[in-house]
């Protein structure tokens, strides 16, 4: 309570400081007139009388320096003023502070927009719900050196897993074709993503209009259907609602439009306008690894657990399907190889990532380091200024403040500077972004990036000039 | 006893004590009082008086206003409030505890103890 008091009256008396200094002025004054008085009646001389007085009361600005303290709130008040006098320092010395600010913001900067694209490929889950459940089914087939070592899936395993799968809650193979659509406007070919009944499903994200394909969908004989993605929906209808029931033709086939993807819906980043069932032919699938297997895993199953799965189903796939037609079938050697979906979505490209980040890191370092030598430069200058306060009375904690106060000054400043600077490089890496970055084009910088690494960088950086500093 | 060695928390008590005794008074008084009482033994350096007025009357010890001083000219004084009594009582017993132990520490003798 008492503290509370104090806290509220310091507050108050912090906003009426000069009503009080006057107090105080005149208190004093009185007191030594009044020690003055006595001092004469004791006898003295009246030159001496005051001079006693004086040296009886002590260091007049001490004890306004000590009553200061009490009074206001001296910490905030100190920093208000150093604070004003680092930015007035800097202003002075306009060409160490620009190469001060120019080494922050460049090494800031470059860690905040490197972090950001980390943040939103590699840290960031999937924008699909339970992402972390989804699984990209592939093999490894060692009999065969010449293939790559993550084969995909083949339209018959798409039977094989869908009827003898343990560990799925859906499964499902897609892949990626152009197609022509004829009937509206003009005949273009927009690109067509074909999947199998599952491959939504597992995805999970439902539909923005109508609805996902059902398994007759995929039965040959019946009628043709199809899906749109947001961005087609948009271009070519002008997302207009009663698109569904809507007929196009599509490679020259009518098909019905059942359904809309919402805006937040893509596979690997692969761009698409239409969405296709595949149909694959049971009586004569065709023998290549065209497609991609996708699966939601069992609530509980591990990537471990559908190895183990798709490596028992192997052998009846390699039976059923594959031995008739294929004498090599066995000397493939075909293996599991699941792995989670972000893995295939990002592929190798985290450690490199990764490394990227942690050179760009040491970049800063760099950067702190020569910071910190321009102000130790600096420092060694005021050799003489120090001394001068620290003869007036300043202690070495405050001269130390002050300097303190300067350095986070500066890279507060370099700080902001480098956020603006991430924020340009990014919005350019966005406009023109590289070939083999997945996911580029989901990685708005977000805010809590941002803010996390500037704040990093900058206690970092103040650590690193302000030791050097003192 | 060094005038310097007088501690805050001291002097705060030898204010609370002066005003419980002689009533308002202004810095000048209350210094000269506790010159006086401590037989000139204890010679504050007197503008210290003045942060530790400001922190009792913070903490509502004391309260201040301005007055006219014997000499007819304008002076601040200060007054003991309610509080500040209470305060006062409270931190005599506790004194008076803490020295009634360190006399009994000075008083012990070898033999006490046997």
């Amino acid at each position: 309570m008492k503290a509370v008091r104090r806290l509220f009256r310091r507050l108050t008396s912090w906003v009426m400081s000069a009503r009080n200094e006057e107090r105080l002025r005149v208190e004093f004054e009185e007191h030594i007139a009044m020690q003055t008085a006595e001092n004469l009646r004791a006898g003295l001389p009246p030159v001496d009388a005051r001079r006693e007085a004086l040296l009886k009361f002590g260091s007049v600005e001490a004890i306004k320096e000590a009553y200061r303290d009490q009074r206001g709130l001296p910490l905030t008040e100190t920093l208000v003023r150093d604070t004003r006098h680092a930015l007035r320092r800097l202003r002075k010395a306009p060409a160490f502070t620009a190469a001060a600010l120019l080494t922050l913001a460049l090494g800031i900067g470059a860690n905040t927009a490197m972090f950001a694209v980390i943040d939103s490929i590699l840290i960031r889950p999937l924008s699909y719900p339970h992402a972390e459940d989804l699984v990209s089914i592939r093999h490894t087939a060692r009999g065969l050196p010449g293939l790559p070592d993550t084969l995909s899936c083949s339209p018959s395993m798409y039977f094989t897993y869908r009827e003898e799968n343990r560990v799925f809650q859906q499964f499902g193979e897609w892949s990626a074709a152009g197609a022509s659509v004829t009937g509206i406007a003009e005949p273009e070919q927009p690109r067509a993503l074909f999947v199998t009944h599952g491959v939504l499903d597992a995805i999970g994200v439902t539909p923005l209009l109508g609805r996902w394909f059902s398994e007759a969908d995929d039965m040959p004989g019946s009628p043709g259907t199809v899906m749109l993605t947001y961005g087609y929906w948009q271009r070519r209808f002008g997302g207009d609602p009663s698109v569904i029931g809507r007929t196009i033709t599509v490679d020259g086939r009518p098909r019905e439009v059942i359904g809309v993807m919402p805006t937040r819906f893509n596979l690997r980043g692969l761009p698409m306008d239409l969405i296709l069932p595949e149909r694959f032919n049971l009586a004569q699938p065709p023998a290549s690894f065209c497609c991609v297997g996708l699966a939601r895993l069992k609530p509980g199953a591990t990537v471990a657990d559908a190895n183990t799965d798709v490596d028992r189903m192997l052998p009846v796939y390699v039976d059923t399907y594959m031995r008739p037609n294929f004498a090599g079938a066995d000397a493939l050697q075909l293996r599991a190889a699941v792995r989670p979906l972000k893995q295939d979505v990002v592929g190798n490209m985290g450690q490199r990532l990764w490394v990227l980040l942690g050179s760009i890191s040491i970049l800063l370092l760099i950067a702190c380091a020569n910071v910190a030598n321009l102000l130790l430069v600096r420092a060694e200058t005021r050799a003489n200024e120090l001394a001068l306060r620290a003869s007036l009375g300043a202690g070495p904690g405050r001269l130390a403040r002050g300097l303190m106060v300067e350095s986070i000054t500066l890279s507060m400043i370099g700080g902001l500077l480098g956020v603006g600077f991430a924020y340009g490089g990014l919005k350019a890496l966005l406009a023109f972004p590289p070939a083999n970055l997945p996911r580029s084009r989901a990685s708005p910088v977000s805010r809590s990036t941002m803010e996390a690494i500037t704040s990093a960088s900058v206690s970092g950086d103040t650590c690193g000039t302000s030791v050097w500093t003192i | 006893m060094k005038d310097t060695d007088v501690r805050q928390g001291t002097l705060a008590l030898m204010v609370l004590k002066t005003l419980d005794v002689l009533g308002p008074l202004h810095g000048y008084g209350i210094a000269r009082r506790i010159e006086q009482i401590s037989g000139d033994l204890l010679t504050v350096n007197q503008g210290t008086l003045y942060p530790v007025l400001l922190k009792l009357e913070q903490e509502g010890s004391i309260a201040s206003e301005w007055g006219a001083s014997e000499n007819n000219r304008k002076a601040r004084f200060y007054r003991l409030t309610r509080q500040g009594r209470k305060q006062l009582q409270a931190e005599t017993r506790s004194w008076e505890h803490t020295t009634a132990i360190i006399e009994r520490f000075f008083a012990m003798k070898a033999q006490d103890l046997k």
